[in-house]
Formats: structure tokens, sequence, C-alpha cells
């Protein structure tokens, strides 16, 4: 059985349908990539299994487990962890709370082996605790949320476009965290505008266009597909990189 | 027709119902005029609210009052018949009572507790020439507009803040204070005649300020009388409570130690309450109760048959029923004399009142229907918060 | 003015100034989680002053004569109803309207208010009601200042109150959540926080703090009027913006700072001015220093 089954998904905000009924797995320890346009519905699919947004209409099944219409906290706490859009630290907290707070669900004693765990991943923040999260840089909250993320160990991380707007050299270094989390063992399910780089960490993948799901596949086949290379690897056939 | 209109409907009904009895009312009294028609005082006071522990006190004393006559006669066969109206303390509802005894055609009337209701009360029975005696407004005001059917038993504010004076000066011995009044019309009465009774005994007012009656922090203007306090000996207040309870505790708690003397807007369980132990000792001026006019040397004997007969009844009266019960007596009084019940003779008969010996002690009203010999009592706040009647103006011996 | 009075009239500032700045600390915990301003809180604290007279003399009745237990607990009891009350305000005129314009919570929160004011004026019968004297009245003298030992507990009970308060915040985890929740409720959420409960806590711990104030207030002043909720629930709302907001020490020196500004203003003007002087302080904070004395500016978050 599927670690994460959403079928028949459906977002709407008022009269705008933002996802119209998709339906996709991501498997335990198995990491899955959403492909798509600006506004194709990517996020809001993760808002939706978040608990963030109130799906209208389908389900989402986590373990075995129906969390569909869950509130934000409890599907957090039954083990998804959402790394939002934009990062979403908490700026006028120190890097500290804002990790103590991952680990909110958790006992102290399991929130301290978490954080040298998590220090162990992010070794810059050691020495910058007591440092208000507003005053790092687009890189460092990036890592700071993940990192908040990981402080509960998830079974499911779900990442909101992780590169957006980082300079490439971030870029990598956090993909070169994603692919090191993804072999641990936890399942990733990871939003991204860099196809490529999504389909390198990723196994399998879904492309998203208005809402629906237009084409899945291995990441392999997607890397191969026509479609994928003309519209989101910006290069026709045959062109090798 | 709708369930919605069925209120409407039954107002209407009603409405017609009260006009009917009403009409009834009218013939059956019409007829009972015939035989002897009942002499029909007023009396309006607040019956209901928070002021209504004095109303009701008044209005036992006003009955006591009518049924007395009563049973010694009436007024040459006229019974005295009391037609009672329930102010609540409220201007409006208080001139709505005057309107309704104007309509009731009633002989005098006994009212209005109020100052602030006596006032605009006057001038609508003045229109209609029905004559009013009010025992417990006090305010000068009252008296001088010139209306020759008012009349009132109790004393002035003027009068009062002339006592305070005269008891700073002349038994305290104090020369030099600082007057505050809380920027209404009575205890601004009080204050500026203190002030210029004690300027006139030769003393100085350092300081003469208003403060707001609905605040509840006086520290600043307590701080700035401290800051000239060696110069100040005594603090006075015209005003009510919980004001005048606040500004003592407030007052002591900042260490200011000279006398305080204030009025009957403050005497009562409120003061001690609020102020606590910082009261005890202060001074407070007031109209005598009928339990002190009854006590002591200078008892007057009406007081004490008064008193008796009251608790027998009632238990114990509050401050104005003795005066309430005096003002029934003084009207009753002015139309025996007159040998009348018809109102122009009623007010002139009052006008004539002269060493008049009743409950309050004598009664002697002056061209503008003011009592020129009213009691005022000075009292001294006692521990546990009861009140000792303590200087008596008018007694020729000190207590 | 002499350097003495003014030393006086700065201790008097500070002692009404503690006061505000209780019922100001609900104002800006509420602020901070929701952006609202809960006008109610002026109401809470009166309905918290008029408990406190109703158990402070109950305890009396029942024999209870020693002051500092008597007032700790009609404190404690009052604090829990008031909080609880708080809360039932937080679910009928916020939380239906949370998704609404803004405009729709300030006006409910208004409605609250003046719901409140006028249940204790009808209750009570607009009467005041008094608070047994505890303390003697005997002046204490702190060098040129004097002041009655109850202001002198009354001040320090405040700032106590408002120290744990802040401590609770910072340190709990509890706290934590409510300042995750203020920085950004969708992400606290996530960290598996249930931000609706803490949304209700802090309507109750304001509420709880107004009701403090409230007593310390009847305390110290030994009366209470049902329309002690209007001044002081806008002199609060002042200190809580002269404060900055949203920000949980601002409440404190901003309650302090309008203490003692009003207790200056009132030896130069009548204190009828006293509401006007408020009003003209506030209209002064949000032309000149909008954040406040310890805000941040509202752009730095964004
Ligand atoms: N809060 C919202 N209110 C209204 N429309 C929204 C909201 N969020 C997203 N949308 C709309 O839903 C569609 C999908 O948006 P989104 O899920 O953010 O896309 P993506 O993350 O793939 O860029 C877009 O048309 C967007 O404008
Ligand atoms: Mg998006």
């Amino acid at each position: 059985m599927s670690l994460l089954r959403v079928s028949d998904l459906r977002v709407r905000y008022g009269a705008i349908q933002a996802v119209r009924g998709i339906s996709f797995q991501v498997e335990e320890g198995e990491c899955v990539t959403i492909l798509g346009a600006n506004g194709a519905g990517k996020s809001s699919t993760l808002r939706a299994v978040a608990g963030l947004h109130r799906p209208s209409g389908g389900s989402v099944t986590f373990g075995s487990q129906v969390v569909t219409g869950e509130p934000a906290h409890r599907i957090a706490r039954s083990g998804i962890s959402l790394v939002p859009e934009g990062r979403q630290v908490f700026g006028t907290l120190t890097i500290r709370e804002n990790l103590e707070l991952g680990g909110y669900v958790q006992s102290a004693s399991a929130n301290g082996e978490a954080l040298e765990r998590v220090l162990g991943i992010f070794p810059a923040f050691r020495q910058r605790l007591g440092a208000l999260a507003g005053t790092l840089s687009g890189g460092e909250q990036q890592m700071l949320a993940l990192g908040r993320a990981l402080m509960t160990r998830p079974r499911l991380l779900m990442m909101d476009e992780p590169s957006l707007g980082l300079a490439p050299i971030v870029a990598n270094q956090i993909f070169g965290i994603l692919t090191e989390i993804v072999g641990s063992g936890i399942a990733v399910l990871l939003v991204e505008q860099n196809v490529h780089r999504a389909l390198q960490v990723a196994s399998r993948g879904y492309v998203l266009e208005l809402g629906e799901v237009v084409l899945e596949g291995t990441a392999a086949s997607l890397l191969a597909d026509d479609h994928v290379r003309l519209a989101y690897l910006g290069h026709g056939m045959g062109e090798a990189e | 027709m709708s369930l919605r209109s069925c209120p409407r409907v039954l107002a209407a009904l009603s409405a017609a119902a009260v006009v009917a009895a009403a009409a009834a009312t009218v013939s059956l009294s019409a007829t009972v005029a015939a035989a002897s028609s009942p002499f029909v005082i007023g009396f309006a006071n607040p019956l209901t609210g928070s002021e209504a522990t004095y109303g009701v006190s008044d209005e036992h004393a006003v009955n006591m009052a009518a049924s007395q006559i009563n049973k010694a006669g009436g007024i040459d066969g006229h019974k005295v018949k009391i037609d009672a109206c329930d102010t609540q303390a409220t201007p409006a509802i208080g001139v709505a009572c005057a309107d309704s005894f104007v309509s009731d055609h009633v002989n005098a009337v006994v009212g209005f507790f109020n100052s602030s209701i006596s006032i605009p009360a006057s001038g609508i029975l003045h229109k209609a020439d029905i004559p009013m005696v009010s025992a417990a407004s006090t305010n000068p005001t009252l008296t001088e507009q010139g209306f020759k059917n008012v009349f009132r038993v109790c004393g002035t504010d003027n009068y009062q803040g002339a006592v305070e004076a005269d008891f700073a000066y002349k038994i305290l011995k104090v020369r030099r204070v600082v007057a505050l009044n809380d920027e209404e019309t009575y205890g601004q009465g009080v204050a500026s005649f203190f002030g210029q009774s004690f300027k006139k005994l030769g003393g100085k007012v350092v300081e003469d300020e208003g403060i707001d009656a609905d605040a509840t922090d006086f520290t600043s203007v307590l701080t700035q009388i401290k800051s000239i306090s060696p110069s100040v000996q005594l603090i006075e207040f015209g005003g009510f409570n919980p004001a005048a309870g606040l500004l003592i505790k407030q007052a002591r708690g900042l260490g200011i130690t000279v006398p305080f003397i204030s009025d009957d807007g403050v005497i009562g369980p409120l003061y001690y309450q609020t102020g606590g132990q910082s009261t005890v000792g202060t001074y407070l001026s007031s109209s005598p109760t009928p339990q002190n006019l009854a006590q002591g040397k200078d008892a007057i004997p009406a007081a004490k048959t008064f008193l008796q007969q009251y608790v027998k009844q009632f238990g114990q009266p509050t401050e104005y029923a003795g005066y309430s019960y005096e003002a029934v007596e003084v009207i009753a009084n002015a139309a025996k004399t007159e040998h009348s019940i018809a109102a122009n003779k009623v007010i002139a008969g009052l006008a004539a009142t002269h060493n008049y010996r009743g409950t309050t002690g004598i009664v002697d009203f002056n061209s503008i229907g003011n009592n020129i010999t009213p009691q005022y009592l000075i009292y001294k706040v006692q521990p546990g918060g009861g009140n000792k009647a303590y200087w008596n103006p008018n007694a020729k011996s000190k207590s | 003015m002499s350097l003495q009075e003014l030393l006086q009239q700065i201790a008097n500032g500070l002692v009404v100034g503690s006061v505000y700045g209780l019922i100001a600390l609900g104002y800006t915990m509420v602020y901070g989680i929701v952006r609202l301003i809960n006008f109610a809180q002026g109401g809470l604290y009166e309905v918290g002053a008029y408990l406190g007279v109703f158990f402070f003399t109950l305890m009396g009745k029942f024999g209870l004569q020693y002051p500092i237990p008597a007032v700790l607990i009609t404190l404690v009891i009052s604090m829990t109803l008031t909080g609880a009350l708080a809360f039932v305000v937080e679910r009928v005129a916020y939380r239906p309207l949370r998704n609404a314009p803004l405009l729709a919570p300030l006006v409910s929160s208004l409605a609250m208010f003046f719901l409140l004011i006028s249940v204790v004026q009808v209750v009570t019968g607009a009467e005041p009601l008094t608070y047994p004297s505890v303390l003697s009245p005997a002046p204490l003298h702190l060098g040129p200042i004097v002041l009655s030992p109850t202001s002198l507990i009354i001040f320090f009970a405040a700032i106590l109150l408002m120290v744990g308060m802040q401590q609770f915040v910072r340190r709990t985890k509890v706290g934590k959540a409510m300042r995750a929740t203020a920085a950004n409720r969708e992400a606290a959420a996530l960290m598996g926080i249930n931000t609706t409960r803490i949304v209700s806590l802090t309507f109750v711990l304001g509420g709880a703090m107004g009701a403090a104030a409230g007593i310390l207030y009847g305390v110290n002043y030994g009366t209470v009027t049902y329309d002690m909720g209007e001044f002081g629930g806008l002199v609060a709302f002042t200190a809580a913006v002269m404060g900055g907001i949203g920000n949980v020490p601002g409440a404190l020196v901003g309650g302090l700072t309008v203490g003692v500004l009003s207790s200056f203003a009132s030896t130069f003007l009548p204190n009828q001015w006293n509401e006007a002087i408020v009003f003209a302080i506030l209209i002064l904070i949000l032309a000149i220093r909008p954040q406040g004395i310890l805000g941040e500016r509202v752009a730095e978050r964004a």
C-alpha cells in the first residue's frame, strides 16, 4: 500500500478551479516530483494535502488513515511535513526557537536529540542559534525551513520550490541535502520549477497543467519525453546535455 | 390578520380601557367633591432606584402626617389624600410627575427631592398656580426664580457652605484652606459659598479647583495641594460620593493629614465604604437627621414624638423624613389659618408662615420662600463609619 | 514644580500606569496573534473588577480576614472566570468572522465591549460598588515620595504579572507556540500547533490580565463603577499603541509612560481634560511614531 494516496483531488478558490481532480501516489521512501508551469496548481495540491486548504473534492489517504479535510496541525502530527513556498520561517524568533518549534509535537528530550541531528545536517547554524531567523539570507532561511521540517523525522516531507530565488550554488547545496534525505529513507514529494534537478533526485514524476495531470512516469521516461523537454527543459529532441 | 399585528391591537384595546377607566375616575371624584372634597397633596420623590431609600422613608413620613391630620378631623373637614409619584431621580420622569399633578388638579405638592427635578418642576406648578413645598431640594436657584408658589422647609447649599466656613474658622481655627468641588450644581454651590463665607470671616482660600466627579484618581491634584501643604490647613470638598471617599483616601495615602470637611451629598455609608479608615475624623455638614433632632439637651419636642411614632411603624427614618413630615404639616397649617383650600389662599397662608414650631425646629419663610432658620450640623466620622453630631451652629453652648 | 512634587507625580503616574499596562497587555497579545484590536478588553477589565468585588466581599463573609490571601484568592477566581468570558468572546465575536474583512471583527469586538458594560450596568443597577479597605491607609515614606501601602503593592503586583506573562511567552513551550502563531499562523499550524486553540488561549490570557488589572484598580481606589471600562479601556489602548501594539514588553512601557504623562497633564489642566489628553497622546503617537516605542515597523514584517 502506498504511503500517500491522493485520488481525484479538487481545490477551488471561489470560482477558480485550481486543481481539477488529480490522482497520484507516493510510496514509502520514494521521491516523487510534481512538475508544471506557474499557476498549474502545484502549491494548491501540496497545501491541500497538508491541510492548509480544505479540498473541494477527492480524498487524501496517508498510511492507513484518510486525512482529507483534517486541520493542518493534525496532519502535521500524523507525520507529514511541508516546507512551504517562500520558506515561511518565524522571522521574529531565533534559529533555535524555529528548530524547537519544528519538534513542537515531541517531548523535550526527543527534541534535544533531534536538534543535534539537524545541526549535524546544517552545521552552520550551530554557532548562530540565537540569531533571529528574519536576519538570515534566502538560502539560509530555506535551510532553516528544511531543518525545522526534519526535527520530527517525518514519514513524508513535502517541499514547495525549495530552489526558488536562490543562487545556483545555494540551490546545489539544497539538492545535495535533499538527496541525502531521500537516501535516509524519508519519502519526499517535491515541487520544482527546476525540472532537470528535480528529475535527478526523484524516481517518478507527474506533470500538471491547468490543474490536471497531463503526464506521469518514471524520471527517466519524463526526461526523455518530448513534451517535457519542450515545455520545461527548454530544448528539443535529441539534444543531449 | 397576521399574528404580528396582535400586540398592536392589544395595545389599542388597553389604551381604550385606560381612557374609559380614567373617565370613570373623573366622574367618580366629581361626585365625591360634592360631599366633601379631599385635600390632595401630590408627593413626588425617587421611590425606585438608587435613591429610593430616602424617597420611601419620606413617603412613610408624608403618609403618617396625612393620617394624623385626618384623624384630627382633616383640614376643616377635607381629608388629606396623598397622590404619590415616582421620579426615579430622573428629571424627565420628575417633570412628568409635575404634569400629572397639574392634570389631577392637586391642591398642593410636596417634592421633588432632587434639586435637578424641583427646579424645572417648579416652573410647571408655577404656571398652574399650585403651591409647592420642597423638603429636600437645597439648591438656591429653586427659590430664586421669582415663583410665589414655591417654598422649602430644608436649608440651602449656601447656608450649608456658610456653616462649614464658620466651623472651620471659629472652631478648627484654620485660616488657609483649599476648596474643591465636583463641578456639578450642588457641589459647586456648597464649595463656592464656603469660600465666600470663609473669606468674609477673614480667612484665605489658597486654591479653588474643580475635579472630575467621574474620575477615580485624584493623586495629581492632591500632590499639588501637598506641595503647598505647609500653608494649607484644611481641605473642603463640595460634591458627592464616591469622589469624596476616594479623595480623602488618596489624600491620606499621600501623607496629607490636614482636616477634611465635606457636605450633605457625602454623608452616608458609601463615604466610609469608599474612604475606609481615612474618613475617620473628617467632618461633614448636613441637615440634622430626625434622630439628631430628637436627642440631647437641644432636643425638639415635636421631633421626639415624630421619631417615636415613625420608628414604631417603619423603623429608622432617613435624613429628610422629618422635613417631609414638616412640609405636609406646614401646608395643612396654611390652609387651616386661611380657612380655605383654594390654591391662592394656601400660597398666601404659606407665605405668612412665621415661627411655626414643628418636627425640625422653627419654620419661618422669607419673601422668596426659604426657611430662614434651617438647621445644619457638623458631624464627625467615627471609627466604624458612624457619624456623630459634633457642632451645632444654632446651639448656644459648644458641644 | 518642585523636585519633590515632580518625583511624586512620577510615582503617582507609575502606579496608575502599571494598571493600564496590564490591560494593555490584553490588547497587545490578541493583536499580536490575530491582528485585531479587541475592544472587548475594556469590558473584560470591568467585569473582572466587579467579579473581584463580589468574591472579595464573599470571602469577608466567610471570615477570611487576612487581606493578602483574600486578594490572591479573589485574583485567581476572578481571572479564571473573566478568562472564561474572554473565551466566549472569542467564540462569539471573533471566530465566526476571522475570514471576514478586518472591519467586521473590529465592530463585533466593539459591540462586545458595550454589551459587557451594559450587563454590568443592568446587574449592578449602575451603582458604584466598593472594595473593602484591606490595608492601613498610613502612608509610606520612600525618600521624598509618599505612597499608600496599597498603591505600592498594586504597582509591584502589576509589574510582577506583566513580567511573568512576558517570561511565559518567552520561555515556555506554549509561549513559543504563541509567538510562532503570531509570526506566521500557517507555518505554526504546519509545526503541529493547534493555532485555533492558541488564539483562544490568547484571548483567555488577555482577559485574565484585564481582570487582574480591574481587581488591582479596585483594591487601590476602593470603588468600581460601571463605566470604568470606558476610560480604562481607552487609556490602555493608547498605552498599547504607545508601547508598540503586538509587543508584550511594549505594553508595560506604554502603560507606565501613559500613566506618567497623564499624571503630569492633570497637574497643568483640570482633570476633566483627561480623556482629551489621552486622545491627544494617541493622535500624536500615530502621527510621529505609529509603530510605538518598542514596535517594529510593519514593513519589516512583510
Ligand atoms: N489564495 C488564492 N486565491 C485565489 N486563487 C488562488 C489562490 N492561490 C492560488 N490561486 C490560483 O490557483 C491557481 C493555482 O495556483 P498555485 O497552486 O499557486 O499554482 P503553482 O503553485 O503551480 O504555481 C492559479 O491560477 C492561482 O492564481
Ligand atoms: Mg506555487
